[in-house]
């Protein structure tokens, strides 16, 4: 993991946060909305393993956390878990597309599911995160082909790059 | 599926204990303000960038769903906005309308003519070379041959030809038509001629009758005229000089024959001649009538008389 890929990394997860912001949120879609940053941070951890996961995951959710009103930590905590899971399937040489969308739709699925969990311990109510679940996931997996090959290829083009 | 390093399991445990404490320090107390704030000023140039750029892109996007209902929304708001402007126009024209019935209304009050309200629906010469209109009442409605018409500004003409449902008019600018008049105030009689679009004439019967620029006409008694008593004709513009033989004068009517809109067909005249009462107020500056005789010609003592008994007619 070179200065570089980090730098890369953290520039696309802060992207990715703004744009769901900025962009996403203003999709009028029906039952919730596609989560950019999760993507990146599968990417990421499907490109470069369970630490870049682990790190990016938690980085990326700390960045959302501060931009939304929900309690600091609560998305940094889940991505981070997803980071480090979705890098525990390395090595990429055996990946194929089809593995790549099933770990998105795993992912979304579960960071979704511990986000609404953790708002039901609060008690501050997970229940729309929760009812939102199978669309947030169908929309995960339908931008999934258009981000993951972008981060993965950058990843792959950096590592050469440096190498 | 790979196994993962110790280091990597102690990391993970740390932030996620990590997260749990920011998220239990948030949840209690409000121990982020200063965080947030500071992230909303970091990203906040970088939202509003991005805000520039996508937000068309948004709004393209989120217009996807709604196309057709859109289009729908813009024939329907189309159409409606046709429909208001045509309103609007039509609005115009009504209370142009009301203000002449309103007029029309005033004067018939004033001369207590009994008037039929009625639109003129043609005007022209449709009988020979004779200034005619045609009006949307008939003798279905009580419209007689002979009848006055008028407006609220003064005398329009009388019935010629009724049918059913509609009348034609001989308007009192007919160069053929003659009026029998009377003088407001000296209440001298004579005989005014149509003179289609220009000014009509007067010759007065009386050889050494007075006659004045602003002198004022209503209908009167001569003749074998049909028309109502006291109907305003018009004013004296110019006074003619003929040497020997009775004065005559120029009028302009107080109608308007090429804009006629609403008039109104007088079907039961006064019982007593209303004399001059119909006659809007003399204006002030020429508010000085003929006399009858040379003598005493000094401004006139009718004038207040007559604009105290009109009133305010208009």
């Amino acid at each position: 993991m070179t200065a570089a890929r980090i730098f890369v990394a953290g520039l696309g997860a802060v992207l990715a946060v703004a744009v769901q912001g900025t962009v996403i949120a203003r999709l009028p879609l029906p039952g919730g909305l596609p989560n950019l940053p999760l993507l990146v941070v599968v990417g990421v951890a499907l490109a470069a393993g369970t630490t870049a996961g682990l790190a990016c995951g938690f980085g990326t959710g700390l960045a959302a956390d501060v931009l939304s009103d929900h309690p600091v930590g609560l998305l940094a905590l889940c991505l981070a878990l997803v980071g480090f899971g979705v890098g525990l399937l390395e090595p990429e040489s055996d990946r194929g597309a089809l593995r790549s969308l099933l770990a998105v739709a795993v992912a979304a699925a579960a960071a979704q599911l511990g986000y609404a969990a953790l708002l039901g311990l609060l008690g501050a109510g997970g229940g729309t995160a929760v009812a939102e679940l199978p669309s947030t996931v169908a929309y995960d997996v339908l931008l999934a082909p258009f981000v993951l090959p972008v981060v993965i290829g950058a990843d792959r083009r950096l590592r050469s790059v440096v190498a | 599926m790979k196994r993962s390093t110790r280091r990597q399991r102690v990391a993970l445990v740390v932030l996620l204990l990590v997260a749990a404490v920011f998220v239990t320090l948030d949840a209690k107390g409000n121990g982020f303000g200063g965080v947030r704030s500071g992230a909303q000023a970091v990203f906040g140039p970088v939202q509003r960038g991005l805000s520039a750029v996508f937000s068309p892109v948004g709004r393209l996007l989120g217009a996807i769903p709604h196309l057709a209902t859109s289009r729908r929304d813009i024939e329907e708001l189309r159409r409606q906005n046709d429909d208001l402007r045509r309103q609007l126009a039509e609005r115009a024209l009504h209370a142009d309308r009301t203000g002449q019935l309103h007029d029309l209304t005033l004067l018939a009050g004033l001369g207590r003519y009994r008037v039929l309200p009625a639109a003129v629906v043609g005007l022209g010469p449709s009988l020979g070379f004779e200034w005619t209109a045609t009006i949307d009442a008939g003798s279905t409605d009580g419209v007689k041959p002979d009848m006055t018409v008028l407006t609220g500004a003064g005398l329009v003409g009388r019935v010629k030809q009724v049918s059913a449902a509609t009348s034609l008019i001989v308007l009192a600018g007919d160069p053929a038509a003659t009026v029998g008049a009377r003088m407001a105030g000296t209440g001298e009689l004579g005989l005014v001629t149509g003179g289609g679009t220009g000014s009509m004439s007067l010759t007065l019967l009386n050889p050494n009758a007075v006659v004045r620029p602003g002198d004022r006409l209503v209908t009167g008694p001569y003749g074998q005229s049909t028309y109502v008593a006291g109907v305003p004709i018009g004013e004296v513009i110019g006074v003619g000089t003929g040497g020997a033989g009775p004065p005559t004068a120029t009028v302009r009517p107080y109608v308007q024959f090429t804009r006629l809109d609403v008039v109104g067909v007088v079907l039961v005249g006064p019982r007593t001649d209303p004399r001059d009462s119909v006659l809007p107020p003399p204006p002030p500056a020429t508010s000085a009538p003929g006399t009858s005789t040379p003598a005493t010609s000094t401004p006139g003592t009718s004038a207040p008389t007559v604009a105290s008994t009109t009133g305010s007619p208009r």
